[in-house]
Order: C-alpha cells, then structure tokens, then sequence
C-alpha cells in the first residue's frame, strides 16, 4: 500500500511540474471537441427557459461567431452552438425540423454548396450519436472530462508524444501555441497572428480550388430541386413559431473569387430565399458584416470575429428577426 | 460506463467504501448485486431485462436438470437453457448477418424475396453473460455441480460487475465457493487490486487507444495501399492495440475483483512470447480458449476418436471461437485459419519428432517471433472490414505491388512510437512468460514499484487518445 500511495503521489508532483513547464511556455487549455460535447450542447435544445438562439454551420461560424458577444447582447436568448468543423450543417437543420419541442431561432451559416443533397448527411453521425449513443452517464462523465480539459494543459492531445516527435522530425522544434481554442460552450477563438499567413492562405486557396475540382457544382435546375426540398423543414420550424436564417458568412481575397467563380451568388444564394421559405443573410449586402479581412482567406481571427458578431446581432435587431437585445453602439 | 472514464472512479469509490462497511455479509452481497445491476444499466437501461432473463431462466433450468430422472428429461432442460441464450445471442448478434445472407443466396438463386434488413442494437456484454450462465448449466448436466442453493449468489455470479462486459468468463465453481463467507480483504490486497486496475488501464488508454490506436487506424482506414513497412507496423499496431485493451481490461477486471475480496481467474499469459499457436490459444483469451475446449471440443470428441477426427474438431472449434467474435465471414476465416495452424503444427510436430523442439532458448525465441509475426499476418482478416480489404493488406506484407492506388507511408513518429512500444511489450512478455506477475511485482524494489507506479499515472493523463470502448465490448 505505501509504494501504491507513493506512486500516487509522485505521480500527481510529476504532472503538476509538467503543467507549470508548459504554462510558463505560454500554452493554454482547450477543450476537446467530439460528438457527446455536442450532443451535451444538443440536450440544451429542449431544455425550458429562455427561447432558444441555434447556431449550425462548420468552423467559419465556430470561429466567425463569437459566443460571448451573442450572450452579452442577447439576454433573453440561450445561445447554443451545433456547428461541426468541416461539415455541412442540413442534417441538424433537418433534426430541429422533426423535433416538436423546438421553436426557437436557427442561424445557419451555409453556403450554397451545402444545399446539395450529397452533403445534406455530413453532419448525421452527430445527430444519430445524440438520439442512440448518448446517455446520462456519458453526458455526466463528460462534463467532468470537460472540467478537465478547461483548467489543465498537460491533458492536452496537441501536446501528444505522437506530436511532440512530428514535429522535432519534421520542423525541429516543439509545437508552437495552439492558435485555436475550444471552450466548453463549443465556441472557439482563433489566433491567426500566430501564423505563417502566407502559407495557409495558399493552402486554403489549393484546397478550395481541389474541392471544386473534385466536386464540380451542379446545374442550377438541379441544385434548385435540392435547396426545395429543404422548405419544408423551414417550414415545421416556421409553423412552430420558430424562424430559419441562413447567413453566408465572409471570406475574402482569393478564396471569395473561387467561390463566386464556381456558385455565383446570382444563380446560387440569391434563390434560397424563394426555394426554401428562410431569412437569408449575405455577408456583401450588409455594411456591417463586409469591411472584414480573413487572415486565410476563410475564417475570421478571433478579434474581428468579436466585432462582426456585434454587428450581426444589429443586423438581424434591424431585420426585428429577433426580440428582447440591447441596442448596439459601434 | 467505461473503466476507463471518470464516473466509473465515483461509481468504484461509492459501491467500494459501502461494501467494507461492517454489515452481514448477505446485505454486502445484495449490494454488489445492485450495483452491477446499475452498471449495466449505465449502457442501456432496458437491456438489463435480458441479463435477467438469462440468469432466471438458467437457475431454474438447472434445478430442473438436476432434479429430473430421465436422462431425455435432462437432455430436454438443458436444450430449453441453450435455446434462451443461444437465442438470445443469435437475434441479438447474429440476426442481421443470417438475414444478409440468406439475402445473397436467394438472389443467387434467382429466388424473387428479400427479408427486411434487421438493425438492433448489440447488448453489450451478452456474448460473455449467456456462455458463463451456459457453462453453469452444462457442468450440472455433467454432473460436475450440483445446483447452487442461493440465488442471490448465482445472480452476483452472472452479473458480478468487473467481468460484466467483457469477460473473464468465470466458471460457478469457481466463483460460487468464494459466496460462501465474507472474504479478507487486508489493505496488501486492495492494493494490489489497485494496482491491477491502473496497470490495465495504463494498457488500454496510454499504449492501445493513445499510442497504438491510431496507427492502426491510420493503415486500416487511410485512403490508399499501405507500402510494405508501413503495412508490418500497422499490423503491429494493431495487435498490440487488441492486447493491450483486452488485456487491460481483464486486468481491470481482475483488480477490481480483487478489491472485493474475489479471485478470477487470469485471461492473458504473455500470449507474444508464445511459441506456437498450441501455446499461444493456450496464453490468449484463456477463459474463452478453455470455454470452447470444455464445451465445444471435448463434446465432438476431443482428441478420443482418431488422429483425422481431432483436426477436424479442432477446426470445427476454431472455426465457432471465430464467429463468436463477430457476425462477418471474416472473423469465420480468422478462426478456421488458427484452427489449420493448429493442426499443421501438430503435423510438423510428428514429422519433426526426432529432432529438438521447443528446447532451447534461440530456438523458442524465434519460434515467439514467428509465431507473433504470423499472428500478425492472420489478424489482418480480424480488423479487415471486408476481404478485398484483407487481401490488399496481406500483398503489401508481402510486398506486392498496390495497383495503381495512392500508397500509405507511415510517419517517422508512428513508426518510432509503433516500434518502441512493441518491443517492450515483447520483451515484458519474453521475461514474464514463465513467471508470475505478483512475484515479480513483490520482488520488485518498494522505490521501483512507486516509479513505476507514477509513471502509469503520467501516461495515463497525458497519453490518452480518442475515447474508444473496449475494443471486445463489440463481441
């Protein structure tokens, strides 16, 4: 038993000295996001209380989006982030439509490449995990493992051996600061000054070209019939009392002129509106959301991302899509 | 809930501290019961029904048996107790694959019906409940026990929490006697169960899911043809990933029983320092090894009717050991092939006679590398999803050409991590495979042991993976 309790003890000095090590180098928590945090997010829902404020989309609006301003401005709504990196969003638009409980507002940021019914299902395997897999006792240890991720660096999988070892092969040296951060809410912040902007710029800009490449849009006709059938989703939520806005959030430089080379908006986006029945929100069309440079040509840094959310939120007070926010002075 | 997750930690704690409270044994034992109860609710509430059903069904079934004259009377409750699990386990785990199948068929045969698919949800755990309350009934068929007389510790039998799950799959007379009277459990023994516990889950979260996991992965699941090393090392991977988190969680298992003052019995004996597949069936999975030998091979004859006969049982065996493991032809094929192996090692055992076998240490030790690097080999059909897949993986071990297709090249840090943990983990195995683990853990320096001890902790908290279940949850 002593050498057990020894060895617990040691243990524990080992790893607070490995926590002091890494937060005198500047790191800093995150969480680590997975399908039960989501679906911890999804519970919030059906919840009572406050009318409910959704937010769908993947990590433009993770990141662009910024959590806490929403909160801050918007008292009377519980705010609640489903969005999933690299997913399209329908699929959870498609849940809250065949959910009865659900009223609220659903914000979805989506491009018009999302409209395409071969993608309505990137984000399924979240919903399904939520209505079969998740359960009390996983909801309940991962809110402790939460707790965990939130206070301590030395959990975290960036510093993994595996990355540690990477990365002294192939750059010779320690993994710089993480640039992007996870919070419980599922909100995240990104750093983009810790960067080489240069090269992910380029990256973004090969990937989005690749991306199109290997999956060409359609025929308008044929991606109109797509977009259609997702009217009558609006519609449930609609008929609920609830209301749909689908927001095209910003890029820029290069990465704006792929996309409207491939979707231009006049052909794509400007017939979502009529085909699906939603509010549409264009980044281009509103002063207060189209002054902003992404770093990568993609996503906001986490300083703009305050600042656009602020001027969202009038945007959509002005439209009066929403009820019960504080005025905005900029 | 997982071992492995940290409402598992306040679940043990709770259910522990009350347990050692000084209350009569009968209460302590209700208590175990209920918590295993709620442990296995923690997966699926409503599935609990059916670990009830089975251990109901089986302790009346028994009593029967024993009680009745005829032996068709005998014969006929026995019957009942193997339809109820047999039939439990075959809608629950094998439902779908009879349904694919019989689907091909009837379209091979042009024959215009298809059943509608099947989808429930597999309980886990029920492939190890129905074949321990199985062997329960059968050893009273066999008059190798006579009916326990409480039924509250034949339900804590059944449903005892540590090898819920996952196994060790325990024989009544081993577990029954030890309901009897309170055990002793002086703070030596639960330390020693404790450190079962965090040695089993320094395998399964720090070397399978942290570490090894995730080369796998990458060589199994990755978009291409893996090339010749990246191929070994994936295989590897793997393997050592399936030892570690089974083996861990036996570990667990047997740590946790410990705590409670119970002993089950071990199910890994350094498998990868086995010589042999004989020896190695004989060092993996024991409980299920021995589980098949007593109820599968010794009725079809064992090795009493004739050389020819006993290669076929022991095919015949293999080929059920593998299906157990999942309802896909793959997991089929693994078995049999371990069953060929077997019996070609018992061939070349004949031929080799005069010659020395098994003596001496370069040549066992190489016979431990062969035999773990054809293990290796064969475990592609185990993880492989499909065949073409297996064989795509069986030409890059053998350094055929990928056809066109991207290759996978595994980084220097998988390949540096994939290699050191498997060479200490064949090294660990080599200097155990003849020694007990409590020995050496009792000889080892008091300093050592806390090292080691500490360690396991710092792995633990900054090696962790993905979360994944327990690999053998899914059988």
């Amino acid at each position: 038993m002593r050498s057990l309790l020894a060895g617990l003890l040691l243990g524990v000095l080992l790893l607070g000295g490995m926590e002091i090590l890494w937060r005198l180098d500047r790191h800093v928590p995150s969480v680590t996001d997975d399908p039960e945090l989501w679906s911890c997010r999804r519970l919030r829902v059906d919840a009572p209380g406050r009318e409910k404020l959704v937010i769908l989309g993947a990590s433009r609006v993770q990141l662009g989006v910024s959590l806490k301003v929403l909160k801050d401005r918007l008292p009377d709504y519980e705010v609640i982030q489903l969005a999933v990196d690299g997913r399209h969003p329908l699929a959870v638009l498609r849940d809250l439509a065949d959910d009865d409980r659900f009223r609220g507002v659903v914000l979805c940021a989506i491009t018009a490449m999302g409209f395409e019914k071969k993608y309505w299902n990137d984000q399924q395997e979240f919903v399904d995990y939520f209505h079969r897999r998740s359960t009390l006792n996983n909801r309940i240890n991962r809110k402790i493992k939460t707790a965990v991720q939130e206070r301590f660096v030395v959990v975290d999988p960036y510093l993994h051996i595996r990355r540690l070892i990477n990365n002294l092969d192939v750059l010779g040296k320690l993994p710089d600061h993480r640039y992007l951060i996870t919070f419980r809410d599922r909100s995240r912040e990104a750093d983009y000054m810790r960067l080489n902007l240069p090269r992910l710029r380029n990256y973004r800009t090969g990937r989005i070209r690749e991306i199109y490449a290997e999956n060409p849009p359609p025929p308008p006709s044929a991606w109109e019939r797509d977009a259609a059938e997702t009217a009558p989703w609006v519609r449930k939520i609609v008929l609920r009392g609830g209301r749909v806005i689908f927001l095209r959030l910003p890029t820029s430089g290069e990465h704006w002129t792929i996309d409207e080379t491939f979707y231009p908006r006049n052909v794509y986006w400007d017939r979502i509106a009529a085909l699906t029945g939603a509010d549409t929100i264009h980044f281009m069309d509103e002063p207060l959301l189209n002054a902003y440079e992404c770093p990568e040509g993609s996503h906001l840094d986490f300083r703009d991302a305050r600042r656009f959310t602020g001027g969202l939120v009038t945007v959509l007070e002005n439209k009066g899509w929403l009820h019960g926010g504080r005025g905005f002075s900029s | 809930m997982l071992f492995n997750s940290f409402t598992f930690i306040l679940f043990f704690v709770v259910v522990f501290l009350i347990y050692r409270l000084p209350l009569p044994w009968r209460a302590r034992k209700v208590w175990l019961l209920g918590a295993s109860y709620f442990f296995y609710a923690a997966w699926n509430p409503p599935f609990v029904l059916l670990l009830a059903i089975s251990t109901v069904a089986d302790w009346f079934l028994a009593r029967r048996i024993a009680s009745a004259r005829r032996p068709g009377k005998k014969r006929g409750f026995l019957a009942a107790s193997l339809a109820v699990n047999l039939g439990l386990l075959g809608y629950f785990k094998y439902a779908g694959f009879l349904i694919d199948n019989l689907n091909q068929l009837l379209s091979f045969l042009n024959v215009q019906f298809s059943p509608s698919p099947v989808d429930v949800i597999l309980p886990v755990g029920i492939s190890f409940y129905t074949f321990q309350t199985l062997s329960y009934t059968i050893d009273i068929y066999r008059g190798k026990m006579k009916p326990w007389h409480s039924f509250l510790d034949y339900a804590l039998y059944v449903s005892f929490f540590p090898q819920l799950v996952a196994g060790p799959i325990v024989r009544a007379g081993d577990f029954l006697p030890q309901c009897e009277r309170p055990p002793d459990v002086p703070r030596d023994e639960v330390a020693w169960g404790l450190s079962l516990l965090l040695l089993g889950l320094f395998l399964k979260i720090a070397l399978a899911d942290g570490l090894l996991a995730p080369v796998a992965e990458a060589v199994y699941d990755g978009k291409g043809v893996p090339g010749f090393l990246s191929a070994w090392f994936g295989c590897a991977a793997f393997s050592g990933q399936i030892y570690c988190d089974f083996a861990g969680y036996s570990l667990c298992a047997l740590g946790l029983a410990r705590c409670f003052g119970f002993a089950i019995m071990e199910n890994f004996n350094c498998p990868y320092a086995a010589a042999g597949f004989t020896d190695f069936w004989r060092r993996w999975h024991i409980s299920f090894s021995s589980w098949l030998r007593d109820y599968v091979y010794f009725p079809l004859g064992g090795s009493r009717k004739g050389w020819a006969r006993t290669q076929f049982n022991t095919v015949v065996t293999m080929l059920i050991g593998g299906l157990w493991h999942g309802a896909a032809w793959t997991y089929v094929v693994w078995g049999g092939i371990h069953g060929l192996l077997i019996v070609v090692e018992r061939v070349l055992k004949r031929v080799t006679r005069p010659l020395a076998w098994k003596t001496g240490l370069p040549v066992t030790l190489s016979a431990a590398l062969f035999t773990f690097a054809l293990w290796c080999f064969v475990f592609v059909f185990f993880r492989s999803r499909t065949f073409d897949q297996a064989f795509m993986l069986m030409g890059s071990l053998t350094g055929l050409p990928g056809g066109g297709e991207k290759t996978i090249f595994l980084p220097f840090a998988d390949l540096l991590i994939t290699g050191t943990v498997m060479a200490l983990l064949l090294a660990a195995h080599w200097f155990l495979r003849d020694r007990s683990l409590r020995v050496v853990a009792e000889k080892t320096p008091g300093w050592l042991r806390s090292l080691l001890i500490a360690g396991m902790i710092v792995g633990i908290a900054v090696l962790s993976g993905e979360d994944r279940a327990f690999i053998y949850f899914q059988f």
